[in-house]
């Protein structure tokens, strides 16, 4: 007879060894065929070609073109790019400011329990419709709204500004509906319950109490257009961007090296001046 | 403000437990009530019922004859900026200054325009004189500038307080105001609230654990599980039936 004492025998392999072999094997399938479709082989890196050509790239970094001529020419561009960001900001903050109130579903009425179905619809529809917009804007990246812009208003930073805006836009008014659902409902209800309207409960409960995260985020938005500007250059939407683009272009590294250097320098001047803000406004 | 429930069930979902269960209560003009019960018994349900944060889908609440699941948003509105409240937890903006939080009381009146100037502009200087005498009778006048975030429990209620003497609500609904803040704040607060409740004619209903906080009501409506298992005056609200009541209560659970 069995000793009812006796512990019940282990199985052979335990269960959860074979589900963590189990997921092992899947994420290796995943990782070979992820490294098939994009054609990955680490050889490339070292074969004699792409060492001479990596060569040739670091040697024109260790040297970056710090002549006169050139550092004014980086200058102008940095300050276009400083331009662009400033304005792109401006237009995002522009598209926020009224899409955001309806975008946050603390301000909607159709949280309430046995609301009928006509009007929580009758509610819902604008909540909707900004959460759309917004979500439509940060989507299309950068690049494609550049495209769309240098069509339509020409070559330029104007195009930068108005690309990098309403995909900022986007972003922040997104960035700020979540902070302003992550307030205090008892507070905002006793706003409501008084007769404020939603403008109104924003600016006395909502803002108050989610500013300086609103500030954050948005200055955060600013450093973010700076590196976005680098970029929509490369379709001739002006700043720092256009001038890498010929640089890399004619292998001009040494050229390519400084405007790397202002770049660098430019988001270490954005990052201190929204640390003075921020401390400021504390 | 007169208040009638007439076989009121609300559940918070479909198959939850009914938060209340056939309430039938009627409040006249001006009436002092004070509703007691244990946590869960429905009183902040009640009060969330006419405050219309939540419908009855069962039964019927008219306030000042007006059916609220009927009324338009408007209607609602109006009743509602009629109504004050004041909760455990005070309800203020905590970044905001004593004397903007107590200002806000105007609202009512100003309608959303009056909000939004309020926020840009501040108090204008008639509102601003009726914040400081509001301050002045809760003892806290020299905090009117300060941050709400700076000041204790009972300083918090006082503000709270100031608040309603401000708006001077036709219905006025207390939620366990004077649980956790020191004695003082706590007659303070209770002493205004039957005060103001008294001179305006409003009707004022406390929610409290209190007994003895109950008594001074001219009427107690006791809730167990979402259901009315005593409604009288609060001389009869004698020790055995308080044991009762919450006694039922544990059956229940």
């Amino acid at each position: 007879m069995q000793d009812p004492s006796a512990r019940p025998a282990e199985p052979r392999v335990p269960r959860r060894w074979l589900s963590r072999f189990g997921f092992g094997t899947v994420l290796a399938a995943l990782l070979i065929w992820s490294a098939g479709g994009t054609g990955a082989d680490p050889g490339l890196l070292v074969d004699e070609g792409a060492q001479q050509r990596i060569g040739a790239f670091v040697s024109g970094f260790i040297h970056p073109d710090l002549s006169g001529a050139y550092l004014a020419e980086v200058g102008r561009a940095m300050l276009s790019t400083f331009q662009i960001s400033i304005v792109a900001l401006m237009i995002g903050i522009v598209i926020a400011i009224p899409l955001a109130p309806f975008a946050a579903s603390n301000l909607l009425v159709t949280r309430m329990p046995g609301l009928s179905l006509r009007r929580k619809a009758f509610a819902v529809v604008p909540y909707q419709a900004a959460r759309n917009a917004l979500n439509f804007m940060r989507a299309v990246p950068e690049l494609i709204w550049a495209l769309v812009f240098v069509t339509a208003v020409g070559l330029g930073p104007f195009a930068g500004a108005l690309a990098i805006g309403v995909h900022a836009g986007g972003l922040l008014g997104k960035l700020w509906a979540e902070q302003m659902e992550a307030v205090d409902d008892g507070p905002i209800e006793a706003i409501r319950l008084l007769g404020a309207g939603r403008f109104g409960t924003i600016g006395l409960g909502v803002w108050p109490m989610a500013r300086q995260n609103i500030l954050s985020l948005t200055l955060y938005q600013w450093e973010c257009n700076l590196r976005a500007a680098t970029i929509v250059g490369f379709v001739g939407a002006g700043g720092i961007g256009q001038q890498l683009d010929v640089s890399i272009r004619l292998f001009q590294y040494s050229e390519t090296a400084t405007l790397i250097l202002a770049l660098l320098l430019m988001v270490f001047i954005a990052d201190s001046v929204s640390t003075l803000i921020r401390r400021a406004v504390r | 403000m007169q208040i009638e429930l007439d076989d009121v069930t609300v559940r918070y979902a479909r198959n939850a437990p009914a938060a209340l269960d056939g309430v039938d209560i009627k409040i006249g003009s001006g009436e002092q009530i004070a509703v007691i019960g244990s946590s869960g018994a429905g009183k902040s349900t009640l009060f969330k019922l006419l405050t219309r944060s939540l419908v009855a889908r069962h039964g019927r609440v008219t306030m000042n004859g007006v059916d609220t699941a009927a009324g338009s948003f408007r209607e609602m509105r109006r009743l509602r900026q009629r109504i004050g409240t004041i909760h455990q937890r005070g309800d203020l903006i905590d970044v905001s200054s004593v004397r903007r939080n107590v200002a806000m009381g105007t609202l009512a009146g100003a309608g959303p325009r009056g909000a939004i100037s309020l926020a840009a502009f501040g108090a204008p200087r008639d509102v601003a004189r009726a914040c400081d005498e509001a301050l002045d009778t809760l003892e806290i006048a020299h905090l009117a500038d300060s941050r709400v975030s700076d000041l204790s429990g009972g300083q918090r209620q006082r503000v709270a307080v100031c608040r309603l003497l401000v708006q001077r609500p036709l219905l006025i609904l207390a939620d366990e105001p004077t649980a956790s803040v020191d004695a003082r704040s706590a007659t303070l607060v209770l002493e205004s609230l039957e005060r103001l409740a008294a001179a305006n004619g409003s009707t004022l209903l406390l929610a409290t654990h209190d007994v003895d906080v109950a008594r001074r009501a001219d009427r107690v409506v006791a809730l167990a599980h979402g259901r009315v298992v005593y409604d009288g005056t609060a001389d009869e609200l004698t020790d055995d039936v308080v044991q009762q009541t919450y006694a039922r209560a544990r059956q229940a659970a």
